[in-house]
């Protein structure tokens, strides 16, 4: 991990990026699209388990997860369990993670998104519920290749700064 | 390499119980929110607090629908305006031709040698005259107007603002008597404004209308024809507004139609009339010829 990154991805901007992951989530602005596109929130929590893993973890999952159940219409705790699983899973592979260059690491994050997704529903299928909206979000995943990406670039904008050696 | 492997370890193995921990409470709150309903309450609670923040989020697309709606407003007004101004183009092109027209008809008329309608129509100044008496009965249809002998003579128009009222049958010192188009004694020469076709009206008395007399079953006469005065009889100016055909009945006696006209000035129903001046003579008719005399001679 750069020592740069663990400086200046403060817990105000982790925050922030939460907020603006919900936000995006309840913003209208994607119409019917939202139906396809990723959580917002869960990627901003997988980059923050990645990028720093010090300061979020299964406490953050957890919170993130039980806010999605209840702004979306799952069952309160199905998406804390799965988020808490990725979560997991990121912390059983870290040393390939962070060693993975920003591409491999993208392939990492869409092999534990669709291990999430297929878990979900898994759950839902035990619970006996239709799992259709859960089928749709499949090809989400193909859509996290867009995603990761420039998310991460928009993340990391804290680090971009010149002065940084003043801060050393 | 094993720095890192020793660091997760020591991390993983708290990270598991973490993680054992907290799924197990995830698993617990799953469970019974999806046998016994237990949270929907909190569900209800969190939406409730999240409204503001959706309305607040959903308030640049309001902006948006709201200026995409005023910019296509703004575009259909453009497009009035432009379809407005085209056509007020094509009106003062026409406009144009309009007056062109006029100004040719002029100078055709100039070079004619033939006087200009308006020559026929402007005249000595008239003279505005007030209702004293009304003269009606059954044949006879005359007003007494305030206007004397020295201003007015026999034989003048007398028109009020939509057309021909009378004409100036007598006059005295202080007044005149001015026999309105609905007498049965006066016959005006007129035309139809539409064809141009010529015609005699005669009043019909107390019914205050007109009628055509001696009108060839095929005429072109529809009813709502405007008659103006022919000015051929060399008494009335020409272009003046008569009366309007009311009725056509194909069906008359003697092969004639029987057309029935209204006045378009209403005769009974004015305060104040206009008498016009005296109307510009015309050059004389000529005398008889050798070659119209065996003709006329031939007629009974």
């Amino acid at each position: 991990m750069n020592p740069r990154f663990e400086l200046l991805l403060t817990p105000r901007w982790i925050i922030l990026s939460f907020v603006l992951a919900f936000a995006l989530t309840l913003s209208p602005f994607f119409g019917q699209a939202t139906l396809w596109m990723p959580r917002w929130p869960y990627l901003v929590l997988l980059f923050w388990v990645i990028y720093q893993p010090r300061r979020v973890g299964f406490l953050t999952a957890m919170s993130v997860g039980l806010l999605m159940d209840m702004l979306g219409d799952y069952y309160l705790g199905l998406n804390a369990l799965v988020y808490l699983s990725s979560v997991m899973l990121c912390f059983i592979w870290y040393t390939r993670i962070q060693k993975a260059s920003s591409f491999e690491q993208m392939l990492w994050v869409i092999f534990i998104y669709t291990l999430a997704q297929l878990s979900t529903m898994a759950i839902l299928l035990v619970l006996g519920q239709a799992f259709m909206p859960a089928g749709m979000r499949l090809w989400s995943i193909l859509l996290v290749l867009v995603i990761w990406l420039p998310m991460v670039w928009c993340l990391l904008w804290p680090t971009r700064r010149t002065d940084f050696y003043k801060l050393q | 390499m094993t720095g890192r492997r020793h660091g997760l370890f020591y991390k993983g193995g708290s990270a598991f119980k973490r993680y054992v921990v907290f799924s197990l409470l995830a698993l617990v709150m799953l469970i019974a929110d999806a046998h016994w309903q237990a949270f929907s309450g909190v569900r209800q609670l969190a939406l409730g607090l999240v409204y503001p923040v959706q309305s607040w989020m959903n308030q640049p697309l309001a902006w948006l629908n709201q200026w995409s709606s005023d910019w296509q407003t703004r575009q259909q007004m453009n497009h009035q305006i432009q379809q407005l101004q085209q056509e007020k183009v094509q009106l003062a092109v026409g406009a144009q031709r309009y007056a062109q027209q006029v100004q040719e008809n002029e100078h055709l008329r100039r070079l004619l040698n033939a006087p200009s309608r308006a020559q026929f129509t402007q005249q000595t100044p008239s003279v505005l005259g007030e209702l004293l008496y009304a003269h009606s009965h059954t044949q006879g249809q005359s007003v007494w107007i305030n206007v004397g002998q020295k201003q007015t003579a026999v034989g003048r128009v007398v028109m009020g603002e939509q057309g021909m009222v009378g004409v100036v049958s007598q006059t005295t010192p202080l007044m005149s008597r001015v026999t309105l188009v609905t007498d049965e004694s006066l016959s005006i020469p007129v035309q139809l404004l539409r064809t141009g076709m010529r015609a005699v009206t005669l009043g019909m008395g107390a019914r205050q209308q007109l009628q055509l007399r001696f009108m060839p079953q095929s005429a072109d006469i529809k009813v709502g024809d405007v008659l103006v005065t022919s000015g051929l009889d060399g008494l009335y100016p020409a272009g003046i507004p008569v009366a309007k055909v009311q009725s056509v009945a194909r069906s008359g006696q003697g092969g004639f139609s029987t057309i029935i006209c209204t006045p378009l000035a209403a005769p009974d129903q004015h305060r104040f009339v206009w008498i016009l001046g005296e109307r510009r003579a015309l050059p004389p008719i000529p005398a008889d010829t050798e070659a119209s005399t065996p003709l006329a001679s031939r007629l009974p």
